[in-house]
């Protein structure tokens, strides 16, 4: 605790009061924001994990698929076929502000929107329909892959925030507004010393003139 | 076509194939309990030799492809007419053709992915395209390449390269095993065609796609009639299995159907469909004049080859031995 370097004066007084109402204003609001960050992180998170559990799952799943599909066809006709792909995918990031904190939101853009079979290049003579499995499950897998990501990213950048302001918060509390309160406290003493010290000079002089 | 000329090849054959492995042997091998023993069984085999020569097991790659190799150069050694033998590398050379217009369309270098074997040697192949010479080269692989070349510039569409590429070999093996003139080849060939023609038209109703489409990829030749095929592509699983009930290969078709319709994966329909064209192959055992047995050897080892694939694969990534016996396909012996 310290006492800030003012001058113990009227002035000041009433602009460290003005200050202080402040400070307890900004850190009722943001304590307030903190909580209801918390909130919607915990509800992420939690979203987080069950949708990474599920994506890993289904990931190893589909892997397992393709490792059949690798048994069953020779490594140069599965590389082949699927070294020249026919559909191209982008991404589309978007913006969405929670608590502002802007948060990401993901869409895919398909090139061939109204080809369902797209996503096999190749031909069907040399290949296995194993591919084709392995291929249309890690395809399902995409959406939400993409899901776990937007989600992970929006934790990360609200955990960022919530620190941000959970130190805006322990600024404040434990001290700016001490701080403020014990100059406050500190010039009302000085005043009310220095009123006291006039009485007492008053009262001095006027016994001084009575005598 | 002189079947005496096949006698010394027959024998030799007939020696060779007393080499393959037994259905003992892979059940074992199937049971195995890892890698380490699938190893130990296979030191004890033919694969032993090439076996000493890699240092990690997962370079097993190497030990089949050479194994493969190997293969076609023994036949190509055995038998006085290399046609019998280019009926099956024909698929090598198509292979290495798509590789060929991907790796020029891409600009990339998939080297890595030629196969070494085939009738015609891919880097002769390969120099004759990318000097623009095709005239060098056969006369169907020539239009075959220009063909391609000339849809994908049109179309931009990768997949195409492959679907008619596809065409050609079929057409191609169909015209060299007619010209064989001997039935057992183009038995095998019809059912490859049959079989494939199904499975395609399974697999594009699985990827919703439309009559246009399969009109390309469905293949003419088969026993079974392009158009019948064709316009079966909206039809439910049961409806497939009452049409094709009569056909030649209807046992194996269906099995591979029914299997289809209960699972809706068509691991079953593929392991039948190898098992019926090695079927077609057996035939060979009771044929000692002829050129059958040197094809069914290359057959049968190709097919040993792919179920040791499967074999090291599955124990690689503890797929349970259930698993693996489900997609391990019939033994010619």
């Amino acid at each position: 605790m310290a006492i800030l370097n003012v001058k113990p004066t009227r002035m000041e007084l009433s602009n460290l009061k003005r200050r202080l109402a402040t400070a307890k204003r900004g850190h009722k609001l943001l304590k307030d924001k903190q909580d209801e960050l918390m909130r919607q992180f915990i509800g992420l998170i939690r979203k987080n994990k069950s949708l990474r559990e599920e994506v890993e799952k289904e990931l190893q799943d589909a892997f397992k698929d393709f490792l059949i599909a690798s048994a069953v066809m020779s490594p140069e006709m599965l590389e082949e076929a699927v070294s020249f792909p026919k559909e191209s995918i982008s991404v589309e990031i978007e913006q969405k502000n929670v608590m502002s904190v802007y948060v990401p939101v993901m869409n895919f853009k398909r090139k061939l929107e109204t080809d369902a079979g797209s996503i096999y290049p190749y031909g069907f003579v040399q290949t296995s329909s194993e591919l084709d499995d392995a291929i249309s499950r890690l395809y399902d897998i995409m959406p939400k892959l993409l899901r776990l990501a937007e989600v992970e990213k929006s934790c990360q950048l609200m955990a960022d925030e919530i620190e941000k302001t959970r130190r805006r918060v322990n600024a404040l509390e434990h001290r700016t507004i001490p701080d403020l309160e014990e100059t406050i406290k500190f010039i009302r003493m000085k005043l009310d010393e220095n009123e006291r010290a006039t009485i007492t000079r008053l009262m001095k002089v006027k016994d001084l003139i009575n005598k | 076509m002189d079947r005496m000329a096949y006698t010394q090849a027959v024998v030799r054959i007939r020696v060779l194939e007393k080499r393959l492995l037994t259905k003992a042997q892979f059940n074992l091998l199937i049971e195995a309990k890892d890698l380490e023993e699938v190893f130990r069984l296979l030191d004890e085999t033919e694969y032993s030799k090439s076996l000493s020569q890699i240092s990690r097991k997962e370079d097993y790659e190497e030990v089949l492809g050479k194994e493969l190799k190997s293969v076609y150069a023994t036949a190509k050694e055995i038998s006085p007419n290399h046609e019998i033998i280019d009926l099956l590398a024909l698929k090598y050379d198509y292979h290495n053709l798509k590789v060929l217009l991907k790796e020029k369309f891409l600009n990339k270098d998939f080297s890595h992915l030629y196969a070494p074997v085939g009738s015609q040697d891919y880097q002769k192949v390969k120099k004759a395209y990318l000097e623009g010479d095709l005239r060098r080269l056969h006369f169907d692989f020539w239009e075959a390449i220009s063909s391609a070349q000339e849809d994908f510039l049109q179309t931009m569409d990768p997949q195409r390269i492959d679907i008619i590429l596809d065409r050609f070999y079929m057409n191609h093996l169909y015209e060299m095993a007619e010209k064989t003139g001997i039935d057992m080849f183009l038995e095998y060939v019809k059912a490859l065609i049959d079989f494939t023609n199904i499975r395609s038209i399974l697999r594009l109703q699985k990827m919703e796609k439309d009559i246009r489409f399969s009109e390309d990829v469905i293949l003419p030749n088969g026993n079974i009639d392009k158009d019948k095929i064709v316009y079966s592509l909206h039809d439910s699983v049961d409806s497939l299995i009452e049409l094709f009930r009569n056909e030649n290969i209807h046992k194996f078709l269906i099995k591979g159907l029914e299997s289809y319709q209960e699972t809706k994966r068509l691991t079953d329909f593929e392991k039948c469909m190898d098992d019926y064209l090695l079927d077609v192959c057996r035939k060979a055992k009771s044929i000692h004049f002829g050129p059958e047995p040197i094809f069914t050897y290359i057959v049968a080892k190709e097919t040993e080859i792919k179920n040791l694939r499967i074999i090291i694969v599955s124990k690689l990534n503890n797929i349970s031995p259930e698993a693996t016996r489900e997609r391990v396909r019939d033994l010619y012996a």
